[in-house]
């Protein structure tokens, strides 16, 4: 039991001895905030844009950086298993092959900053963190041949219905260490929780990382509609069937000739 | 006054709370009237037409296919009605047929679904397009080609001859439709029912356009209760179709259907009033080029090297 109590001390307090070790060389904070924390998806929504402001804190002990910071922000949308398939030409037919999965990827991915991925980082750093399409955490089911062309797919698939970018002018910095960005969210995204990550470089280096989040949800008609289709789908199917025959009945009666 | 295309198409703009995209209102609302208007002039659902339209203009096909049985439905009640007032409709047959109908349309559901799990959900529904708009169009295109040039020559356009009997009429379990005046087995009838059940199921089609052939040519029902009987058979199978599709698959998108019903509602009276102004084998024949038309545009799809050579599809959502 002491031994037990030791170690969660130990535990407890790591973090902080580990940051007094690596205290005057990284010193700086970020603090961000996005405009909503809700995303409402009614009959009218077309896509949106949220704000995210943030600043760079640094106390007293932090050292100048002569090169002023980059940051970079990603934008994750809720995970689903996505499936890649290959058409192969059989019998002159276009036919879908089996199928590599991969599970739980990002709905949405979107990596915004104030100037080019490559220009703030090096791939190693990046490839650590999985920043940037090239090294985000999407990984494949199982042992497929060739996983890398159906990953490369993926994204291509993604970026062609807009739901995965890069844009490397979205992050303003206002002064040295004040920055807004914009987050471009399409009409086609999903509902769920989005979890956005704030990286703050500095010569190439990874200084420092907040997270926050929002959310997409339906509301109003669509958010009835949805939940009704979902939960009580004989109910939905039964009102679908009743609008379709009043539907139907006021047509005739509306245009009844003779 | 000008205005602004621009500024106007936020007011345009639906989200389709199923589908989970934008689209355009109005289109849909044109799409649906303008099918409206040829299945008005040429008599039949049209579903045909407006699921691969759908499909071209970028609704997922699972959605397409649930959603189009919805608006059959209400097409589907406002001509049956009609037929009601006339009393054109053979209650009992229907019945028969509505029974099979079930059948079909439930193992239809069944099979969509695995389908589905499978990532061939696409390709059947293309591959059934082909066979069905190309056989039923060819045939159409023949018969109708055959009776204009036979009117060309002067020649009276031959009836089709009354109390002829095939294999048919030789099956067991034999009842009588009294209006149809009809004795025939109800296996044919059963099954008849069935196929149209499944490929509601799978097509998003009422299936008007191979249940009036069949039982003019096959079971050999008067021409005059055909297409009311026709009608009510399709309204329940559709019916049923959409239920089963919403708890199974839940991909009928209510307000989609909405949108199309309307538009298919009022285009199809006027289409109905300009269908009087021309003769059965031309409407037949125009019918037969559109059936082909659509059925060489799905067969393209199939044949002609795509754009990107992956497909991605969402297995499941982690709503975290």
């Amino acid at each position: 039991m002491r031994r037990l109590a030791a170690i969660l001390i130990v535990l407890t307090a790591l973090p902080a001895v580990l940051v007094g070790i690596a205290g005057p060389a990284r010193a700086e904070t970020v603090v961000a905030a996005v405009s909503d924390k809700i995303v409402e998806i009614r009959s009218n929504f077309v896509g949106t844009e949220l704000t995210l402001f943030g600043s760079i804190e640094r106390d007293g002990a932090t050292v100048g950086r002569a090169h002023g910071y980059d940051v970079v922000i990603e934008i994750l949308g809720p995970g689903e298993d996505l499936v890649v398939r290959r058409k192969n030409r059989v019998m002159g037919i276009w036919v879908n092959g089996a199928g590599v999965t991969f599970p739980s990827a990002p709905s949405y991915y979107a990596v915004l900053s104030d100037r080019p991925l490559e220009d703030i980082s090096g791939p190693a750093v990046l490839r650590r963190k999985g920043i940037g399409e090239r090294f985000v955490d999407i990984r494949v089911a199982g042992e497929p041949a060739d996983p890398e062309t159906y990953r490369t797919a993926l994204l291509d698939v993604k970026e062609s219905e807009g739901l995965y970018f890069a844009d490397p002018d979205a992050v303003e910095m206002l002064t040295e260490r004040l920055f807004i960005a914009h987050i471009k969210l399409p009409a086609n995204i999903r509902t769920g929780g989005y979890r956005v990550r704030v990286h703050v470089f500095a010569g190439g280096a990874l200084l420092t990382t907040t997270r926050l989040g929002f959310w997409a949800v339906k509301s109003g008609f669509e958010e009835a509609v949805y939940d009704l289709a979902h939960q009580r789908p004989l109910v939905y199917g039964l009102a679908t069937v009743i609008m379709a025959f009043s539907v139907g009945w006021l047509g005739s009666i509306l245009f009844q000739r003779n | 006054m000008r205005v602004d295309a621009r500024a106007l198409e936020p007011i345009m703009q639906i989200y389709l709370p199923i589908a989970e995209l934008a689209v355009n209102m109005f289109m849909l609302l044109g799409m649906g009237a303008a099918v409206g208007f040829l299945s008005g002039m040429f008599g039949v659902g049209g579903g045909f037409l407006l699921t691969p339209l759908l499909i071209f203009s970028g609704i997922p096909p699972a959605v397409a296919v649930a959603t189009q049985s919805g608006q059959i439905v209400a097409s589907s009640v406002s001509g049956a009605l009609a037929h009601w007032r006339r009393r054109s409709i053979d209650f009992t047959l229907g019945l028969y047929l509505v029974a099979g109908g079930l059948v079909g349309s439930a193992c239809g559901v069944v099979l969509f679904r695995i389908l589905r799990s499978f990532g061939q959900l696409d390709l059947i529904i293309s591959v059934l397009y082909v066979v069905f708009l190309g056989g039923i169009g060819g045939l159409m295109l023949i018969e109708s080609g055959r009776a204009i040039f036979r009117r060309r020559q002067g020649r009276p356009v031959s009836a089709r001859r009354p109390g002829q009997h095939t294999w048919i009429h030789k099956l067991p379990i034999k009842v009588r439709f009294k209006q149809s005046k009809l004795y025939i087995s109800v296996i044919p009838v059963i099954a008849l029912g069935a196929l149209i059940g499944l490929l509601v199921a799978i097509m998003g089609v009422g299936g008007g356009f191979i249940m009036v052939p069949a039982m003019i040519y096959l079971l050999r029902v008067p021409t005059n209760v055909v297409i009311g009987t026709s009608l009510f058979q399709i309204i329940f199978v559709t019916a049923a179709t959409t239920i089963l599709q919403s708890i199974s698959t839940q991909t009928v998108d209510a307000l989609l259907a909405l949108l199309l019903m309307v538009g298919g509602v009022m285009g199809a009276q006027f289409g109905a009033q300009a269908g009087h102004k021309l003769r059965g084998e031309q409407l037949r024949l125009m019918l037969a080029i559109l059936v082909l038309a659509v059925g060489g545009r799905v067969f393209w799809g199939l044949v002609a090297e795509p754009e990107t050579l992956f497909v991605l599809t969402t297995a499941a959502v982690h709503l975290e």
